[in-house]
């Protein structure tokens, strides 16, 4: 009943409170591996099967099974309030470090069993992707980044209807999801909206990358807290506008890893 | 930034009010993804230039933008039958917007106008020329159509005819876009030139009127959508999978034309 439930879950991109949909992350690893050097390309087809979706919210679908040995807050960037990574967190409970540790095991695959090799390519995937979005950072100093919180917004000045008050909750409000997208479809969204912008984007290290998030992400909530009433506007500019922005960043720099492991 | 909320505001001020919903995510998106199969390589390197996305990404920008000024002035979705079949375009909202806009931007117009305004422009075509082939939103008016006013029931409570139309594309069909256009958008070249009319918008509202009264033999008063035969659901489709086609088929014949050379 649980497998049935999970093949449920998986088919139609319903997974525990992930950050973007199974198949905008299968989108954004699509697209990397289609970056990647002829060599890294070669190297990760050794692990990962066809269907990527298995891959890309492998550890949602551990936590879904109850099989996970991490905590949830893994899907979380805890920064301090300089924006580096902080002093007192583990791989178990923070994804910049679960990464780091991921990529150690990749980078010396020959000494890990090929199964353990899997499991750390596809957090790092997972990981990559839930690092970038906004929505997902843990910021000292800023208490409500310290757990998830619901998102009021609505549109000012029209009629009744269109004056209700709307809510999201902070880790799902950087997605913009089209009911019917496919990956490929990502995959070509992606690359037409931020295609020019991939040697801009790939620069830096996973530390400046991870301060980077934290730094938009901070600037967010000084405007978006628990107490504040966004406009429609305010919300759809950021949510269709922006979001495509750290989707690119996702796909672009995991492709700069996965090279820089499999060099 | 003025001068940004001035180009809007004369591009909104071509625009009518909003009326009603949509064809629904789906059947917006399908739509946008089908008609961008069918773009020449310089009108889709165009859109991707002004819009920096695929025409599926905005295919219900305009829904969740119509409630905000000075975007509530171009959101209309519907356009108003005459008793005979023709269009009144005297109530034309939608049809009227994409009359208005394909024409302020063909035979090389768009190049006059701000890019700004070129994507604004292409945003409201990639939703309301859609639009305008959802069968209810035609509007039928109750003085020659009073048949044509009712609910339907879903699981035995009343469930609005307009709302059911609107989602009938995506309607018991767990799809993505690919695979509607795989399915649906089967036609040939030649069968496709005849739907697009060389580009006649008032034959295109002509033959909307026509196949919109068809809705209403389908979903006839009293249809519980919970609980239609297989012959009903089918019925359903074929209506809204022709029109979907048909709009996906004349918003790639409109955008090619805007942006031949």
């Amino acid at each position: 009943m649980k497998k049935l439930l999970f093949i449920v879950m998986l088919a139609f991109g319903i997974s525990t409170a992930s950050a973007w949909n199974v198949t905008l992350d299968e989108g954004i690893l699509k697209l990397a591996v289609k970056n990647l050097s002829i060599q890294a390309q070669d190297e990760l087809f050794q692990y990962l099967g066809d269907n990527y979706r298995d891959d890309v919210h492998y550890l949602y679908a551990l936590e879904a099974r109850k099989k996970a040995k991490h905590s949830k807050e893994i899907h979380y960037l805890h920064l301090d309030s300089e924006f580096r990574p902080l002093a007192t967190t583990t791989a178990n409970d923070d994804a910049l470090k679960a990464i780091e540790a991921a990529a150690d095991i990749v980078r010396h695959r020959t000494q890990h069993p090929k199964g353990k090799v899997l499991e750390a390519l596809r957090t790092i995937i997972n990981l990559m992707c839930d690092m970038h979005n906004p929505g997902h950072v843990r910021i000292e100093g800023i208490p409500h980044s310290q757990q998830d919180f619901t998102v009021t917004f609505r549109a000012a000045d029209m009629g009744k209807k269109m004056s209700e008050t709307k809510h999201a909750k902070w880790s799902r409000f950087w997605s913009f999801a089209p009911n019917g997208f496919t990956s490929d479809l990502w995959v070509e969204d992606i690359e037409a909206c931020n295609g020019h912008r991939r040697a801009e984007f790939s620069k830096g290290t996973l530390n400046d990358w991870a301060a980077e998030v934290g730094k938009f992400a901070a600037k967010n909530l000084e405007e978006i807290t628990p107490e504040a009433v966004l406009t429609l506007q305010h919300r759809n500019t950021l949510t269709q506008e922006v979001t495509c922005d750290w989707v690119a960043r996702a796909s672009f720099r995991l492709t700069v890893l996965l090279n820089e492991l499999f060099k | 930034m003025k001068k940004i909320i001035a180009i809007v505001l004369c591009g909104a001020a071509l625009f009518s009010t909003y009326t009603a919903n949509a064809w629904g995510g789906f059947g917006h998106g399908s739509i946008a993804y089908m008609a961008e199969q069918h773009l020449t390589p310089e009108a889709k390197a165009k859109c991707r230039y002004y819009l920096k996305h695929t025409l599926p990404y905005y295919a219900s920008w305009m829904d969740s933008w119509r409630a905000i000024p000075p975007y509530n002035k171009t959101g209309a979705h519907s356009f108003s039958a005459n008793a005979d079949g023709t269009v009144n375009w005297d109530h034309g909202k939608a049809i009227g917007n994409v009359n208005r806009i394909y024409n302020s931007m063909k035979n090389g117009k768009y190049k006059q106008m701000p890019d700004s305004l070129v994507n604004i422009n292409l945003k409201i075509l990639v939703h309301a020329l859609p639009d305008i082939h959802c069968p209810v939103h035609v509007g039928f008016s109750k003085k020659d159509f009073p048949q044509y006013k009712y609910s339907l029931l879903r699981k035995g409570k009343p469930f609005g005819y307009h709302t059911f139309w609107d989602g009938s594309p995506g309607f018991k069909r767990r799809w993505n876009y690919a695979r509607y256009a795989k399915e649906v958008d089967v036609i040939s070249p030649k069968q496709a030139k005849k739907i697009v009319k060389k580009g006649n918008i008032n034959a295109w509202g002509e033959d909307i009127i026509r196949q919109a009264h068809r809705c209403y033999d389908i979903t006839l008063k009293g249809t519980d959508v919970a609980y239609m035969t297989n012959e009903q659901k089918e019925a359903v489709w074929k209506l809204a999978d022709e029109m979907a086609l048909k709009a996906a088929h004349r918003l790639a014949y409109v955008l090619n034309d805007i942006f031949k050379e």
